[in-house]
């Protein structure tokens, strides 16, 4: 499955998520790019009811999660009772069929041993 | 810079409409035009509108307006700004007019939503979110505000009865409005806590329901400024655009550093009142951009109208409503005027200049001089607030 990158900027270090042509900290414009993984704190989320085109589920369940130096991402959730500060892994995987074309993108599972 | 006026303004009803969008927009015109009652041309036609292309397979909607309204040689522009478009073809207009370069000029804002499907309509409003990063996830606008106010609620202490309050107080204060979209007494009992409240009032995006959420709607509205060579003319009193303040934020709402805060809301503010030279104290009325109940509280105090974290006892006491020490959305706001997503800048502009104007009814607030509207671009990443002083 395709990985979902962040980027590091070479200049000042900054990590960012998505990419930027211009680093926000420093306006840097040289990056370096990395998997997003490992683990995150759940922020915040939603149980989304009213959905977008192309969602045909009875609802859609997401959250933002945040890594250890602070980098946020959007993801989806995949667990039934999410509680906010919960620990959980990142992973890739089908966040929309489009067309009948898997869309991949991020996702959070409740982590091992969390 | 020029002083800059508006000198007239009207828009239609807001809600299911009948007719195509240049309709909606030619009556919204036409009144404005009518209530300005100026004897000089037209120089400049600002057209707010977000989703014509999408929406109504339409384009060119400035140039078309202009024809129907035989404005030629007129210069017309159309202005997409998301939600905020309205704000930015009133700003736009304010540049053109404090510049020197034109003397009359009309707004118009509007949007024609009805004609697609709720879920179209959905789709098309979260084409605003970051396309990589948000809008492939299936994220809408309700996912981000249910996901703010969720920490909002918790650091701050907010209740889903004080959300509930918000949209209570709006629906009133509609029902005075002849332009609402939305004509309906709401209560407490029926939308919260009676055990067919989750059947009247189901989850949207959680934690917030259906009553947290404006409506989909249709309609226009528009204004007419003028160099104060003009306004020195017309017949009705003018009221001045005071301060104009606009900020921006992170595409991904979750790259902002405070996920409680509306940053560009409070930076919009500040330039607005600095240009002014007033001070949030100073406002009488206000029309905040309450698309979510939760934004009229966060915004309420990102203005400046109360302290951050206390919009919400402000609005418990009855501070917020009409006949409080700070009214907020007399028109019943994008909660229950409605939400043409072009049209609500502008909409709010309307309001405030029947305010400041004293003819807005029975919804007038008492001796109101100073006005402030905030409009919210996507999820807070384009703001644009507005400071206006009636004159006599």
């Amino acid at each position: 499955m395709n990985k979902v990158e962040g980027f590091i900027c070479r200049s000042c270090k900054t990590r960012t998520y998505p990419r930027h042509r211009r680093c926000p900290t420093c306006g840097g414009e040289d990056f370096e790019s990395f998997d997003l993984g490992g683990r995150v704190r759940l922020l915040t989320f939603t149980r989304i009811y009213m959905l977008s085109l192309a969602f045909h589920e009875r609802f859609i369940t997401l959250g933002i999660g945040e890594f250890e130096d602070g980098l946020r991402a959007l993801g989806k959730l995949l667990v039934d009772e999410p509680k906010v500060g919960m620990e959980l892994e990142v992973v890739t995987g089908v966040v929309k069929m489009e067309n009948g074309i898997p869309i991949q993108g991020l996702c959070f599972k409740e982590a091992a041993g969390a | 810079m020029r002083d800059v006026f508006i000198v007239g303004c009207a828009m239609t009803r807001f809600g299911r409409m009948e007719g195509g969008l240049l309709d909606l927009l030619e009556e919204a015109a036409t009144g404005a035009m009518n209530d300005a009652d100026i004897d000089e041309p037209v120089e400049g036609v600002f057209v707010a509108n977000m989703g014509a292309g999408i929406l109504n397979h339409l384009s060119g909607v400035g140039s078309a307006l202009v024809d129907r309204l035989s404005l030629y040689p007129a210069a017309a522009e159309t202005i997409e700004n998301g939600p905020a478009s309205g704000g930015s073809a009133v700003k736009v207009a304010y540049y053109a007019i404090a510049s020197g370069l034109v003397d009359l000029a009309l707004v118009v804002g509007g949007e024609k939503m009805r004609d697609v499907t709720g879920w179209e309509a959905t789709d098309f409003v979260a084409t605003l979110t970051h396309p990589q990063a948000e809008y492939i996830y299936g994220a809408t606008l309700p996912a981000f505000a249910a996901m703010f106010a969720r920490l909002y609620m918790e650091k701050y202490g907010v209740k889903h009865e004080h959300l509930a309050m918000v949209a209570i107080k709006n629906h009133e204060n509609a029902l005075l409005n002849p332009y609402a979209h939305v004509q309906q007494r709401i209560t407490m009992e029926g939308i919260l806590h009676r055990p067919e409240a989750i059947m009247n009032n189901p989850p949207v995006a959680e934690p917030l329901r259906l009553y947290d959420c404006c409506p989909v709607s249709d309609g226009a509205a528009a204004v007419v400024l003028a160099s104060e060579r003009i306004a020195s003319k017309a017949k009705k009193p003018c009221v001045r655009i005071a301060g104009i303040g606009q900020a921006t934020d992170t595409h991904a709402v979750h790259e902002r550093k405070d996920p409680t805060e509306l940053k560009a809301v409070r930076l919009a503010s500040q330039k607005a009142f600095n240009m002014a030279g007033v001070k949030p104290e100073d406002v009488d009325v206000a029309e905040l951009h309450d698309a979510f109940t939760i934004l009229e509280i966060a915004e309420s105090e990102e203005a400046g109208f109360f302290e951050k974290g206390k919009g919400h006892v402000a609005l418990e006491k009855g501070e917020t409503s009409l006949h409080g020490r700070m009214p907020i959305n007399p028109s019943g706001g994008l909660k229950a005027r409605g939400h043409p997503v072009g049209a609500t800048g502008v909409a709010q502009v309307v309001e405030l200049t029947w305010q400041l104007r004293h003819e807005a009814g029975p919804r007038q607030v008492d001796g109101a001089q100073i006005g402030f509207s905030c409009n919210f671009g996507g999820f807070g990443n384009n703001v644009l607030c507005f400071v206006l002083a009636g004159e006599k």
